[in-house]
């Protein structure tokens, strides 16, 4: 893998004000928000409301961090820029592979600072519980960049942009990482099965709670990431087939 | 490419639905050649460019670079090519964008060489999306030097430069074309292509219509016009004449565009001694140009 790219591609995403405004601001501020208003009740699962919200909006962050790939692709092969790349030995799966590993690269950032802002408002977890936490998560953010990939390899820059955002609505609040599910209506916690955010959530849970589901939650997860990848190896090849 | 040709089309065609971009272009250039692609705009030098560079499939012939496929030249590193509007990062700097494309190579030169060569010293820290016209032209060339390529395409380099800009241009491909490589660029200023090119190669409307050293492309294009009024001859009969090469007929006036005037007047007057009112003149080769590569049919892709 070419690491010169790879570390320019993180380098343009942590620099650009989408990054620090959406990608980590906002699930700081929801955390900030949320995490004093449900504060150290007791969930049903037996968890503190707290720990728990911190874990779904860091899921939430991490995973609309790594969907916006697709926005940065669309508009480079707007531009040309993937045309530009096959004038050099680099081929189309070094470019994907550098656009994904990127993505997974600044979903440890987005994490951290969600974990620090859960630290200084009173989290509570064993060491060990933080970090497999954060491992679950990193991981299950992979469907979600390779989705994003997905989405970028079939509009335009700014279609692909507003797409993105107004997915990350739907993703957040039915998929659960908003408002807890427990609160809302049977229905929707029945609906929140639909959306790979519930499952990121659940995964990011499992170290706490022993539900049992953990092997079930990374299986539908691999489901979100084996689907979007055969749609991008196949439209990847089309596309430049026709440049 | 040791020995062979630096690049060889043959039979080169490229069709737009109804539209024949690249009809039947057949060119041969030797290592160390500066060749231009002349013609006017839609005269498919761009399309011939994408073919020779792989972005584009031939619908027929065939295309070899260094005795390989385009994409095994550039896998080799072999060809460097800046094209028209090629896309740049606009949130990237100079300096990061060349380092980039330097990386993606297997034998590049090393990235100071590529800016130093390209100029662009004291932009190094400024990004893409601030750069003029001219300046994105000179990282464009920047990014074409990286894989130090035996063979450099240069797709109308010189478009957005101005004056000064266009002579420090031609001044580094020069200065790199002196180390034994092959250049090849497209362009429909005919002056860019008599100051900078060995051979030129003349398209129009997706064919080949003159190619060779610029001198004898001159003389081939810059023949003689002859003028006559001659009543009664159509335009068959005057095109048969000895030394004419392209015929125009109205209303009973002849302009007959003569590779060989002299022939050809010996010839109108003794198969239409009715002729009159003759002029002949010559031709610059400016006109000449003009007057070849003239767009009458409309729709030719670019």
């Amino acid at each position: 893998m070419n690491t010169t790219y790879l570390s320019l591609e993180i380098k343009r995403i942590v620099r650009s004000p989408q990054f620090t405004i959406f990608t980590i601001g906002m699930p700081v501020a929801m955390f900030l928000l949320f995490g004093t208003i449900f504060g150290k009740f007791v969930t049903p699962s037996g968890l503190p409301a707290d720990v728990q919200t911190m874990i779904n909006l860091a899921a939430y962050g991490a995973s609309g961090g790594a969907l916006f790939t697709g926005t940065r692709v669309a508009q480079e092969r707007t531009d040309g820029w993937q045309r530009q790349l096959r004038l050099t030995p680099m081929r189309g799966p070094g470019y994907l592979v550098v656009k994904v590993i990127s993505a997974m690269a600044v979903a440890l950032p987005v994490l951290a600072v969600v974990f620090l802002a859960g630290l200084a408002t009173g989290v509570e977890m064993t060491a060990a519980q933080w970090g497999l936490v954060l491992v679950s998560l990193w991981l299950g953010v992979l469907p979600f960049a390779v989705l994003g990939l997905a989405i970028g390899l079939f509009g335009k820059g700014d279609t692909v942009g507003a797409v993105t955002g107004a997915l990350m609505m739907p993703l957040g609040m039915l998929g659960g990482l908003w408002i807890p599910l427990y609160v809302l209506p049977d229905w929707m916690a029945t609906l929140a099965h639909f959306f790979p955010t519930y499952w990121l959530g659940r995964l990011g849970l499992e170290p706490l709670a022993h539900q049992g589901g953990l092997g079930l939650a990374a299986l539908v997860l691999a489901g979100w990431l084996v689907v979007p990848a055969l749609v991008v190896v196949r439209r990847f090849r089309l596309d430049t087939a026709r440049l | 490419m040791d020995g062979g040709p630096a690049f060889a089309l043959h039979g080169l065609t490229k069709r737009f639905g109804p539209v024949t971009a690249v009809d039947g272009v057949s060119v041969e250039v030797a290592r160390g050649e500066i060749v231009a692609l002349l013609g006017p705009n839609g005269a498919g030098k761009s399309t011939t460019v994408d073919m020779l560079l792989g972005l584009t499939k031939p619908d027929a012939g065939t295309v070899a670079v260094g005795g390989g496929s385009p994409r095994e030249a550039v896998d080799r590193g072999l060809v460097g090519a800046m094209m028209q509007n090629g896309a740049l990062l606009p949130d990237v700097t100079v300096g990061e964008i060349v380092e980039l494309i330097v990386s993606t190579h297997a034998k590049p030169l090393p990235a100071a060489e590529v800016i130093a060569r390209a100029g662009l010293e004291h932009l190094v820290k400024r990004r893409c999306g601030k750069l003029s016209g001219g300046e994105r032209q000179r990282v464009r060339f920047a990014l074409a030097l990286a894989g130090d390529p035996r063979l450099l395409v240069l797709d109308e380099p010189t478009a957005a430069m101005d004056v000064d800009g266009r002579r420090a241009f031609w001044a580094a491909i020069r200065e790199f074309a002196a180390t034994g490589r092959t250049v090849l660029f497209a362009t429909h200023y005919l002056a860019e292509a008599e100051d900078y090119a060995d051979r030129v190669v003349l398209m129009r409307h997706g064919a080949l219509v003159a190619d060779g050293p610029v001198a004898e492309v001159r003389a081939a294009v810059s023949g003689r016009v002859l003028k006559a009024a001659v009543p009664g001859a159509t335009e068959a009969e005057l095109a048969a004449l000895p030394g004419v090469t392209t015929v125009q007929l109205r209303a009973g006036r002849a302009e007959l565009a003569c590779a060989d005037s002299d022939a050809a007047i010996r010839g109108l007057l003794a198969a239409h001694p009715q002729a009159s009112d003759i002029e002949i003149t010559a031709l610059g080769l400016e006109e000449a140009f003009l007057a070849l590569t003239a767009d009458e049919t409309e729709g030719a892709a670019a």
